[in-house]
C-alpha cells in the first residue's frame, strides 16, 4: 500500500485541481477572462516536465559512473539496462508532458492574446513569442534525443552516447526555461516586460490566496501523476528486457 | 549509424538552428516609437492605450485609430485595418506588431493583447 | 473604478451550468486514464512476478 501511496495522493490532488480550479468563484483579469484558470493546469505541465527531465538526466549520470563492473552484476546483472531504460522512459513522459504544455499555452493564447483573430489565422495560436520558441527549442532538443537513440544498433553504445547528449539537453533546459523568457520582452506573463516586471513563473507575491491553494496542490500532483506514468512505463520495459533476454 | 538517421539528424539540427536564428531575429524587435520611427522597419512596441476619449473606428476604410503610450512614455497615433478588437478595453497593455508607414501614424499589422501577470486576490486594485 | 477587475456574479460562463457539462467531459476523460493506469499495475504485477523468478534463477 505504502508504494502506491504517491499514486493516491495525485489522484486526489489533480482531481481537486480540476474540480476546485475550474468551479470556485475567481478574480476576473482584463481579457483573460475566465480562461486565467488555465494557470492550474498549464503551468504544473511545466513544473512536470522539469522533475521529468531531472530524473531522466540523474539517470543518465548514473549509467555513465558505472563503470566499476561490480555494479554490472546488481539487479541480477540488469543495471546498466534498468539505468538506461529509467532515463530514456522519464524523458518521453517529460516530452508528452512538454508537448501538453504547449498545447494548453496556444489554446491560452489564442483567448488571450489573440481573440480578436479568426481561428484559422495561425498567428491566432501562435506568435513566435520568446518563451513559445523557447518550450519548442526544448521539445526539439529532446525529440534529438530519440532520434540518436534510434540511430545505435549496439546497445551499450547506445546508452552511452545518449546519457552524454541527455546531460547536455537538461543543460539547455536552463536557459531555455529560467533565464531567457525573462530577459526578453514578450507577450507571456514572465516576460521581462511584464506589469510584474517579469523574472520569473508565478512567485508567492503574483499569485493571490485564492489561486495559489489550487496552483501548489495541483503543481504536486501532475508532478506526481507525471511520475506515475513513467513508473509504469519504465517496468514495462525492465521487464521486456529481463524476459527477452536469453529467453 | 545508419546514413538515414544521420540525414534525419542533420534535418533536426538544421531545424534547431533555423529556429534560433529566428528567435534572436524577433525578440530584438520589441522597441519604442521613436526607435521605430527611425528605422522605419516592422517592429513590436509595448504599450498602453491612452486618450481613449479620441478613439475611433472609421467604418468606411475599416480602420481603428487610438494612441498608444510605450513604456518610455512616447505617445504616437496608431491606425489598425480592422474594426476595434472585442477585448481592447479590458487589456492593460498592448502590443502593436508594425511599422510607420507615413513619419506620423504607426500602422499595426497585428495587435496582440498582453494579459496581466499578477493573480491578484479580489481586494487587489 | 478599476476595468480589470469585474466579480465573477457577470459571468456567464458559471451562470449557465455549461462548465459542469465541461466538467464532467474533463472527469470522465480523467476516470479513463486512471482506470487505464491501474489495468496496467495490475497486469505489471503479474509479469514482475515472472521476472522476479528469472532474475533468482540467474543468481
Amino acid at each position: 500500500m505504502a508504494r502506491h501511496l504517491y499514486k493516491i495522493v495525485g489522484i486526489g490532488l489533480v482531481l481537486y485541481a480540476l474540480i476546485s480550479g475550474l468551479t470556485t468563484t475567481l478574480p476576473v483579469m482584463g481579457p483573460m477572462g475566465q480562461s486565467n484558470r488555465n494557470i492550474f493546469y498549464h503551468v504544473p505541465m511545466w513544473f512536470a516536465v522539469v522533475v521529468l527531465m531531472a530524473v531522466s538526466v540523474l539517470n543518465s549520470i548514473r549509467y555513465l559512473r558505472m563503470t566499476d563492473p561490480d555494479y554490472e552484476h546488481k539487479e541480477g546483472g540488469y543495471g546498466l539496462g534498468i539505468t538506461d531504460i529509467q532515463a530514456f522512459e522519464s524523458a518521453k513522459v517529460g516530452v508528452l508532458f512538454n508537448i501538453l504544455g504547449l498545447i494548453t499555452g496556444m489554446v491560452w493564447s489564442r483567448v488571450t492574446w489573440s481573440s480578436h483573430l479568426p481561428a484559422s489565422r495561425f498567428d491566432a495560436w501562435w506568435i513566435w513569442d520568446p518563451i513559445q520558441i523557447c518550450a519548442l527549442v526544448s521539445l526539439l532538443i529532446y525529440l534529438a534525443y530519440f532520434l540518436l537513440r534510434s540511430t545505435f544498433q549496439d546497445e551499450e553504445q547506445k546508452a552511452k552516447i545518449s546519457a552524454v547528449y541527455n546531460i547536455f539537453a537538461f543543460v539547455s533546459l536552463i536557459p531555455l526555461y529560467f533565464i531567457v523568457p525573462k530577459m526578453l520582452p514578450g507577450a507571456h506573463p514572465t516576460a521581462a516586460n511584464s506589469d510584474a516586471g517579469g523574472g520569473s513563473f508565478v512567485m508567492a507575491g503574483k499569485l493571490g490566496g485564492d489561486f495559489s491553494i489550487i496552483f501548489w496542490p495541483s503543481i504536486l500532483g501532475f508532478i506526481l501523476i507525471g511520475y506515475w506514468l513513467y513508473e509504469i512505463r519504465k517496468r514495462t520495459e525492465i521487464a521486456k528486457l529481463i524476459l527477452s533476454d536469453e529467453a | 549509424m545508419k546514413p538515414g538517421k544521420i540525414i534525419q539528424l542533420l534535418v533536426a539540427a538544421l531545424f534547431t538552428v533555423f529556429l534560433a536564428v529566428s528567435f534572436s531575429g524577433n525578440s530584438s524587435s520589441y522597441t519604442t516609437f521613436p526607435d521605430a520611427r527611425k528605422s522605419g522597419n516592422t517592429v513590436h512596441i509595448v504599450g498602453t492605450w491612452v486618450n481613449r476619449e479620441t478613439a475611433s473606428y472609421n467604418p468606411e476604410e475599416d480602420v481603428f485609430s487610438f494612441s498608444l503610450q510605450d513604456t518610455i512614455g512616447n505617445i504616437s497615433p496608431v491606425k489598425y485595418h480592422d474594426p476595434k478588437p472585442n477585448d481592447f478595453d479590458k487589456a492593460e497593455k498592448i502590443v502593436v506588431i508594425g511599422k510607420y508607414e507615413s513619419p506620423e501614424v504607426f500602422t499595426a499589422d497585428k495587435i496582440i493583447m498582453k494579459c496581466p501577470s499578477k493573480y491578484g486576490d479580489k481586494e487587489v486594485k | 473604478m478599476n476595468i480589470f477587475l469585474q466579480t465573477q456574479t457577470q459571468d456567464i460562463l458559471l451562470q449557465s451550468d455549461k462548465i459542469y457539462s465541461v466538467l464532467t467531459v474533463i472527469l470522465l476523460i480523467f476516470a479513463g486514464f486512471i482506470v487505464t493506469m491501474i489495468m496496467n499495475e495490475r497486469k505489471l504485477h503479474k509479469i514482475e512476478k515472472i521476472v522476479q523468478d528469472k532474475k533468482t534463477q540467474k543468481k
